[in-house]
């Protein structure tokens, strides 16, 4: 396509693909550059639908506002329609927002006024949207907003026989294009966006379900939570307003766009002018963070993937860096970028990120993905139930069925060298550091040396040359510095007992068969710790290495016996002493049953002890 | 295991050409199993019998060429592949622009059937008096259906009921899951791959009454193509029927076993 002439237009550049078409950058004779969109194939099938929106073009050749993306001519070519817009450099707020979450006040209530007068303008002139999401939203350089493909969409709304791939995005239509309890008119334009604006707002959609149907449903049936119960900080009347444009009824919605905009009020802020000027110095680095981002290389994860992820979940300011740290790790380009994560510098109270990025399919069929916080590969750990407990041990009862949501665990140990990256960024020190002391086992008995440290963990030999073994001399309190340091947290006893057993509750990670020396680093047979994929036969059902042996791994829960909550438990509230699972190189069979559990306190270290993190879905 | 395998495609009578492709493994026992595919293309023009080729052959030439494959994974893989291709091949030539297709693909092996689907093509399951759809319909109304906005009744004169959620060739990042799940197959069982052309113009029941008074895979095939067409041939209309002879000794044990366990 490139390099070819289309009527009086030479294409220069591919700028996208989209239900109805592609779009491609071009140049005019008059070497004027221009957004060319060539409609599919199917959606002209129907002539007399083009016919319709051949008239409709020509309404809309003649807006003229500054907020909306003017069409400058639509004309046929052989056997194809190209529909010739301004073109309009700068991001579309679905990125934006892909990259951001939620927007600060003050530039989201600038976007959504001049969404509001560019809708109420168009209408004004007879003209429906009909597709109102980010995607069809530009925002320039200057900041200015552009609202795109007016119209368009009709062509598939009367869609006949054959016509396929509808790439409705059902996350911004109203309920009664689905039941056609009414006819589609502003108030339908009104409620989509009033989903763009919510998602600005708050920085989430408010039906988070993933599949189509279910997302259909939540439109028809789901009243939104209020804006203003995720994001306390939005002004109580800009909550109200997006509530009210969506309503179910259109007859409980606003009748035009101006209302929605005087509903929304104005905002006390000197700063701001939302009649001309949106950009401050904050906008115009989260646009070139943004574009930044943009302009990074191809990598595996599709853009669609990631959209997968983040539908319906927490989106932050980790987002942009997330994608970041991942293209880049994946490029292998990394210096020069870490800028941008300065806020992870230091150990972070804030909540564990969520990941949002997927990539390969493991050996045993599930999703292994990249954590960006250090860069670990992480299992996605599916929602099921699995069995819990054993009856051997007092400590071990009872046996339950346990349900779990979504969640995703480290597919190796924590090793050496991710700790001491962690240590270099942070200037950590460890418990074992602190108290100048560590335990280590020497013959059969257990001794406090001075010297046993994560670096010595067995207070003789050091970790040089050993950046792929568990870091370990590592007590509750450093192992969860380092999950909070890398936006992650360490798992829950049902968490890491699940990844263990696999749904069926196996008694060992590989299964039900005794262990032997290639499937677990255990009973002393080498004596020493070993590199974290050493033991490729001992994975567990989802893929996870040394479930078993090696190192004994920190959990989250404290300690207590007896009956667990049944679904995603996290133990008691309080305690003395936090789980410990696995076993070590050091234990026999019996101890590295997936079922075993011991216990210490959070700040006893021993060279025994390791850990792994897992992260919320 | 051993089965009988036949197919044919038609294009109807009101189509000026046929744009359904299919294709199956027919060579000497193979250690990844038997793969059969069946795609419908998209849109009137030229673009759409080419897709359904390119997509289908891509996918077969992909899961022969693996070894010791995870099926599941190697046909979502498949999937994958075909969709670059085809969207690759639709965007270097404007006259294949926008072309796609729906895909569905079954592999047999062993006493095991895996299966994935994109579009609205369906895979149906025949055991005695029993007809099961075991594919997904990825459309507009079908969703509309599990939202509880229409009726089933509604859905097959909803003026809506061709658009399709996915299908193969228009969008680059076309996602598709890993179906883990399979069906446990046993001998005498009927699968039957095609496109909307037989299923949205000859009732199911009709469909599992040709199959039983039938029995033979090729006689089925004619049938089918004649009933859609004497109910008017609105579309293009392709099947492939396989009957399960024998599914092989260990296989039809062990099966029998699970059955007396349960």
């Amino acid at each position: 396509m490139i390099g070819e002439q289309l009527g009086d237009y030479l294409i220069t550049k591919s700028l996208g693909k989209g239900g109805f078409g592609s779009v491609w950058e071009a140049k005019s004779e008059t070497d004027e550059t221009v957004a060319l969109k060539i409609l599919n194939p199917q959606v002209l099938e129907n002539e007399k639908v083009v016919r319709k929106f051949f008239h409709e073009a020509m309404i809309l050749a003649k807006l003229d506002h500054p907020h909306i993306c003017k069409l400058l001519e639509f004309f046929p070519d052989g056997g194809n329609y190209a529909i010739v817009m301004e073109y309009v450099p700068g991001i579309e707020l679905k990125d934006l927002l892909k990259q951001k979450g939620k927007l600060p006040i003050p530039q989201a209530f600038g976007l959504a006024k001049q969404t509001l007068k560019a809708f109420q303008y168009a209408h004004e002139n007879g003209i429906l949207h009909r597709d109102i999401k980010p995607a069809n939203i530009m925002i320039s350089n200057e900041g200015m907003t552009k609202i795109m493909d007016f119209g368009i969409a009709k062509m598939s709304s009367t869609a006949s026989h054959d016509t396929a791939a509808s790439m409705l995005s059902v996350h911004y239509v109203p309920p009664e294009r689905f039941d056609k309890s009414s006819e589609i008119d502003t108030r339908s334009d009104i409620y989509s966006l009033a989903l763009v604006f919510y998602e600005m707002f708050t920085g989430r959609r408010p039906f988070t379900a993933t599949e189509t149907s279910q997302i259909m449903f939540s439109h028809l049936n789901e009243i939104p939570e209020s804006p203003i119960n995720l994001a306390p900080e939005i002004p109580p009347q800009i909550s109200d307003a997006i509530s009210k444009a969506l309503e179910k009824s259109p007859d409980d919605r606003f009748n035009d766009f101006q209302e929605f905009s005087d509903a929304m009020g104005t905002l006390d802020d000197e700063d701001f002018d939302d009649e001309t000027c949106i950009m401050d110095d904050d906008l115009t680095q989260i646009f070139e963070e943004a574009k930044l981002a943009e302009d990074l290389p191809e990598t595996v994860i599709t853009e669609d993937e990631l959209e997968e992820e983040i539908e319906g979940k927490k989106k932050g300011k980790f987002l942009l860096i997330a994608s970041i740290l991942i293209s880049l790790t994946i490029a292998g380009v990394v210096g020069g970028y870490f800028t941008l994560y300065k806020s992870s510098s230091g150990i972070s109270d804030q909540e564990p990120t969520t990941i949002v990025e997927k990539a390969q399919t493991n050996s045993k069929g599930f999703e292994d993905v990249i954590h960006p916080g250090d860069g670990s590969t992480m299992i996605l750990i599916p929602a099921s139930e699995f069995m819990m407990g054993s009856e051997d041990y007092e400590a071990e009862k009872p046996v339950q069925k346990i349900m779990l949501s979504n969640y995703y665990i480290d597919k190796y140990l924590v090793t050496n060298a991710q700790f001491s990256k962690f240590v270099e960024q942070t200037g950590y020190v460890t418990d074992a550091e602190k108290e100048e002391s560590g335990m280590v086992r020497i013959g059969r008995r257990w001794k406090k040396l001075p010297e046993a440290n994560w670096k010595t963990p067995d207070g003789l030999a050091s970790i040089d040359d050993k950046d792929n073994y568990p870091v370990s001399q590592i007590s509750y309190n450093d192992a969860l510095s380092y999950c909070k340091w890398a936006r992650k947290d360490l798992p829950t006893e049902a968490q890491w007992e699940k990844v263990a057993r696999g749904p069926e509750g196996n008694l060992y990670p590989w299964g039900n068969t005794d262990p032997n020396e290639t499937t677990a680093n255990f009973d002393n047979v080498i004596e020493s710790v070993s590199a974290v994929d050493s033991y490729e036969k001992g994975q567990s059902f989802y893929g996870a290495f040394d479930m078993a042996g090696n190192v004994y791994q920190w959990c989250k829960d404290w300690y207590e016996t007896g009956e667990r909550t049944t679904k995603d438990p996290t133990g008691p509230e309080t305690g003395t002493e936090h789980v410990v699972k696995g076993g070590s190189f050091s234990e026999g069979m019996e101890s590295i049953r997936s079922s075993n559990r011991d216990r210490y306190e959070p700040n006893y270290s021993m060279f025994i002890f390791g850990f792994r993190c897992a992260c919320e879905y | 295991m051993d089965c009988t395998i036949a197919s044919a495609s038609d294009k109807g009578l009101r189509k000026e050409e046929n744009q359904d492709y299919l294709s199956y493994y027919d060579g000497p026992t193979h250690k990844n199993g038997l793969l059969l595919v069946l795609a419908d293309g998209i849109g009137g023009r030229s673009g759409g019998g080419t897709a359904s080729k390119i997509a289908v052959e891509t996918l077969m030439e992909y899961f022969y060429s693996k070894k010791n494959i995870n099926i599941p994974v190697v046909i979502k893989k498949g999937f994958k592949e075909a969709n670059r291709v085809v969207v690759e091949k639709g965007d270097q030539d404007i006259s294949l622009n926008g072309m796609g297709c729906t895909m569905n693909a079954v592999v047999l092996r062993d006493d095991k059937m895996y299966h994935n689907n994109v579009g609205d093509s369906r895979g149906y399951i025949i055991s005695g008096d029993e007809i099961s759809q075991f594919s997904t319909d990825h459309s507009f109304v079908s969703d509309l259906v599990k939202a509880g906005a229409i009726t089933e009744e509604d859905a097959l004169t909803h003026p809506e009921r061709h658009v399709l959620t996915k299908a193969i060739g228009i969008d680059p990042k076309l996602p598709i899951e890993t179906n883990k799940e399979y069906l446990q197959i046993e001998n005498s069982q009927y699968i039957l791959l095609c496109c909307d052309g037989l299923y949205g113009v000859v009732p199911d029941e009709e469909i599992l009454d040709t199959v039983n008074t039938l029995k033979s895979p090729d006689d089925i095939c004619k049938k089918l193509i004649e009933k859609a067409n004497e109910n008017g041939g609105p579309d293009n209309i392709s099947l492939i029927v396989v009957r399960i002879n024998n599914i092989g000794l260990v296989s039809n044990l062990k099966n029998k076993f699970k059955a007396l366990m349960r």
